[in-house]
């Protein structure tokens, strides 16, 4: 057989394949549905019928779930991602957006959190009075009631790394917001407000130190900025809450890595420690930090109320077995509803309030969060009320 | 249902391929006809019977014109049939955009009429279908081509699914001997996969990259945007309809090939041109002959002295302009290069012609990135606004409405605009032309892996020829 004749068997056998592989999916083959980047909702098989033939609404059903459940498609989404990593193309948060801008140093930014940064519409400082006042009478619940309560401002990559930036931000002139976080930090000290500005600390921490608090291609901040600030946060709480020395940083040499089923990253998993959040894909490797800045914090309860947390990781946690011996709950600006309240309430003992940058300034100067906060407050008031004067669970 | 979506590439063509080989040599016209029309119904399970009733009406009107002998009476009957045709894209196609514009000019003249607006929704490709039976009709008027006697290949020849919704339009005497020939050559099939791969990674991997960066900047009001960003925008949008359409082609000629059809090529590299009258040499070749042939030489062409040639040719990109869609972008559009070409012909023609290449390439480009703000812009005041900001707007990057860019313009977009600008040109087709049949079965195997895998895991992304 010639080469000729060889590379077009060679074409077809790639062609055929490629084409038939995926229809296995209706000979009983499809492969298990993993969420590769954010939620993805299972799409029903549609119903046949002239009517629905008629007015297309089959054909849509039909190219939809197709679409999103053939057999192999999520080795096919690997593959792409795969070749954009290796071609330096930003796999980055790709399933969120495209919007990546490479920095100097290959240091890989998300755009909007630039674009924060540059923006040159001037902020207005004030704190509006409805949220302020909410948030002084959940941190009185949780006084009440014993709950640590606390506003976490999560780091900002741009605000860290501000020198990395790509060359032609200069051109914008000033990075005009670069303040605005420790800003708003001290307008809720000012209230009494406990907060800790976690890319203030990070500054103060990357000048002492020679490793990286973000990845270089990834916009959250890593296992080692998430651990010292977890322990730095529970310190502003209060130093006995810290973790048990054997869990402390300069300790974890030898703790375990657990695998964690594929999910997305959120900050606050990290944070508590309770997750693997510093990988998008399975098969990336943990870096060797991670692996040594493990520890488990205290037991009881944690409700996280923040902007933008998927709900979904908490339930890849509870099926890796990831919680240690703490019980979170997350709320992503939904106001929880009474069961999911109820499962913490009894033993509740830490609340954190994430804002996550860039977007909490406008976020609160636009007023979103005054209703939820309000409703959120509601719902604390009607649970936590109850357990007053129940002693917290010992460690 | 798109050349680019799942269903298509992993069942619909699997499904075909694997009846068309099995049937024997007197089936495959009719598994073909049977996979185009179920593929026409897909997306069209109404107007599929549209398009039915054109073929059978025009098929009749083939064998009347073939069997009649009378000049004056054949000429009646192509009369009819033309008419018919056109009755039928005029209604689908521009009812409303007439009686939209009959009622600006009353409301102008200060008549209060109020019409109902008939909401007729536009069938996927009846401008080239509809253009392929006129086609086939005045061929058969001329006697080019002696009229189809079977109905099965005549509605073949117009439900053919691989140029069927957004074309090239092909003409029956290209394609009369090969709707006879239903063997199987695996040479074809080669080409075909291998010119189908080519046609999948211009669409899924460049223009729906583009795209990306196209739709965000024109969607963004143009009074905000810098021309940096406005100028960006263009450029992407110029790639994006090459890549878009030219792929399509691709796709179209590789997937004839395959059942041994061999349409004529549709795009020769038109930004590569040095003039106007060389881009439509190279674009949309098929369009552009067909209104030449039908249109332009029966109105006399440029025989009948230099003003009625320029008459001519104004009325002809007029109404190609129309073609593409029924909005006044469109027809300003069509002016547009027919004002071109009109120029070229008359003042500039000793300028143009003296030209280094280069210089004649970056003059055809400018004027054609121009011409496609009009193309793309939602109205024609957007497209004043969007071309006053490319040439008269604010060059400061330091504006806060420039930040809209880093919302569509990422890393791999960026890297594709420069392999969309490079491969615009012919250099890597020339490349790939020299090789042999086994270097280039060779590059298209992971080419095609890579667009499959692209064209599968991508939202759905329509053609914009589909519209047309």
């Amino acid at each position: 057989m010639t080469i000729n004749k060889l590379s077009s068997v060679l074409l077809l056998l790639v062609a055929v394949s490629l084409i038939t592989v995926p229809t296995l999916y209706f000979f009983g083959c499809e492969e298990t549905k993993v969420v590769l980047f954010g939620k993805e909702r299972t799409v029903k098989v549609p119903e046949f019928g002239r009517k629905s033939y008629r007015d297309r609404s089959f054909q849509k059903a039909f190219e939809e779930n197709y679409a999103k459940h053939f057999f192999l498609r999520k080795t096919f989404l690997k593959t792409k991602y795969q070749l954009l990593d290796w071609l330096n193309l930003g796999q980055f948060h790709e399933g969120y957006s495209h919007r990546v801008l490479e920095g100097r140093d290959g240091t890989l930014f998300e755009s909007h959190y630039v674009k924060y940064h540059l923006d040159k519409k001037p902020i207005n400082a004030t704190i509006k009075p409805p949220s302020l006042q909410t948030l002084k009478a959940i941190l009185g619940i949780c006084q009440d009631n014993a709950i640590d309560f606390i506003v976490l401002l999560a780091p900002d990559k741009v605000q860290i790394y501000h020198e990395q930036l790509p060359w032609w931000t200069s051109l914008f002139g000033e990075l005009s917001n670069m303040n605005s976080q420790s800003e708003f930090a001290a307008i809720l000290k000012e209230n009494g407000i406990p907060v800790f500005d976690a890319s203030s600390f990070l500054l103060q921490e990357k000048a002492s130190r020679t490793e990286l608090l973000f990845p270089q291609n990834g916009t959250h901040w890593n296992a080692l900025s998430a651990a010292l600030s977890v322990e730095k946060m529970f310190e502003l709480l209060n130093e006995s809450k810290a973790p048990e020395d054997k869990y402390r940083l300069n300790r974890l040499i030898d703790v375990e890595h657990v695998e964690a089923p594929l999910y997305n990253d959120t900050d606050i998993g990290l944070l508590l420690n309770v997750w693997d959040g510093s990988r998008l894909r399975k098969n990336v490797n943990l870096s060797p930090v991670y692996k040594e800045t493990r520890f488990k914090p205290n037991p009881g309860s944690v409700a996280v109320f923040g902007d933008s947390f998927s709900y979904q990781p908490v339930k890849a946690m509870q099926k890796a077995g990831l919680f240690g011996p703490y019980k979170v709950l997350k709320f992503d600006k939904r106001v929880p509803k009474d069961d999911e309240m109820s499962k913490i309430a009894s033993d509740l003992r830490l609340l954190v309030l994430v804002f996550q940058p860039p977007n909490f300034y406008d976020v609160w100067h636009r007023h979103n969060w005054d209703k939820p906060l309000l409703e959120f407050k509601e719902q604390l008031h009607k649970f936590c009320n109850k357990k007053v004067g129940s002693k917290q669970p010992s460690k | 249902m798109v050349f680019t979506s799942p269903v298509f590439l992993g069942l619909f063509i699997p499904a075909l391929l694997a009846l068309y080989f099995w049937s024997n040599y007197a089936l495959r016209t009719y598994v073909l006809l049977a996979f185009s029309l179920l593929f026409y119904s897909w997306g069209e399970p109404i107007a599929v019977w549209v398009m039915i009733a054109l073929a059978v009406f025009g098929y009749f009107i083939g064998m009347t014109l073939g069997f009649l002998q009378g000049r004056r009476l054949r000429l009646s009957v192509l009369a009819v049939g033309v008419g018919v045709n056109l009755v039928v894209l005029g209604f689908y196609k521009y009812l409303s955009f007439f009686i939209g514009n009959v009622l600006s000019c009353l409301a102008f003249f200060g008549a209060d009429v109020h019409l109902p607006d008939p909401n007729i929704a536009l069938p996927i490709g009846i401008s080239f279908y509809t253009f392929q039976i006129l086609s086939y009709l005045v061929d058969v008027y001329r006697k080019e081509v002696l009229p189809q006697r079977n109905l099965f290949k005549f509605m073949l020849y117009v439900s053919l699914f691989p140029q069927l919704i957004a074309g090239p339009i092909v003409r029956y005497a290209t394609i009369v001997s090969q709707l006879e020939d239903r063997v199987v050559h695996f040479d074809n099939i080669i080409e075909g996969v291998r010119r189908f791969a080519i046609g999948l990674a211009k669409k899924a991997i460049i223009a729906d990259s583009m795209a990306v960066i196209a739709d965000g900047v024109f969607k963004t009001d143009p009074a905000a945007v810098p021309c940096v960003y406005c100028w960006l925008g263009a450029i992407a949008y110029m790639l994006q309809i090459y890549f878009d359409f030219s792929g399509y082609s691709d796709m179209a000629i590789g997937l004839g090939r395959i059942f041994n059809f061999r349409f004529l090529e549709n795009f020769k590299h038109p930004y590569a041109a040095c003039s106007v009258q060389d881009f439509w040499r190279r674009w949309h070749v098929s369009l552009s002959t067909w209104f030449r042939d039908y249109l332009y030489i029966p109105l006399g062409g440029n025989r009948k002295g230099p003003v009625r040639t320029y008459v001519n040719l104004f009325i002809v990109f007029a109404l190609c302009g129309l073609w593409h869609g029924a909005s006044w972008t469109f027809v300003v559009w069509g002016l547009y290069h027919g004002i071109g070409l009109v120029m070229e012909r008359s003042l500039l023609k000793s300028y143009v012609e003296r030209l280094p290449r280069f210089i004649g390439n970056a003059y055809l480009l400018l004027f054609v990135l121009v011409g496609w703000v009009f193309f793309r812009a939602d109205t024609l005041s957007h497209a004043g606004q969007y071309l006053r900001n490319m040439f008269l707007g604010n060059w400061a990057l330091g504006s806060a409405s420039f930040m809209p860019l880093f919302d569509h313009f990422s890393l791999s977009n960026a890297f594709l605009l420069i392999v969309g600008i490079f491969v615009s040109y012919p250099i890597m087709s020339n490349a790939y032309a020299r090789c042999n049949d086994s270097v280039k079965t060779c590059l298209c195997i992971p080419l095609l892996a890579l667009s499959v895998i692209w064209a599968m895991t991508s939202g759905y992304s329509p053609f914009i020829y589909f519209r047309f």
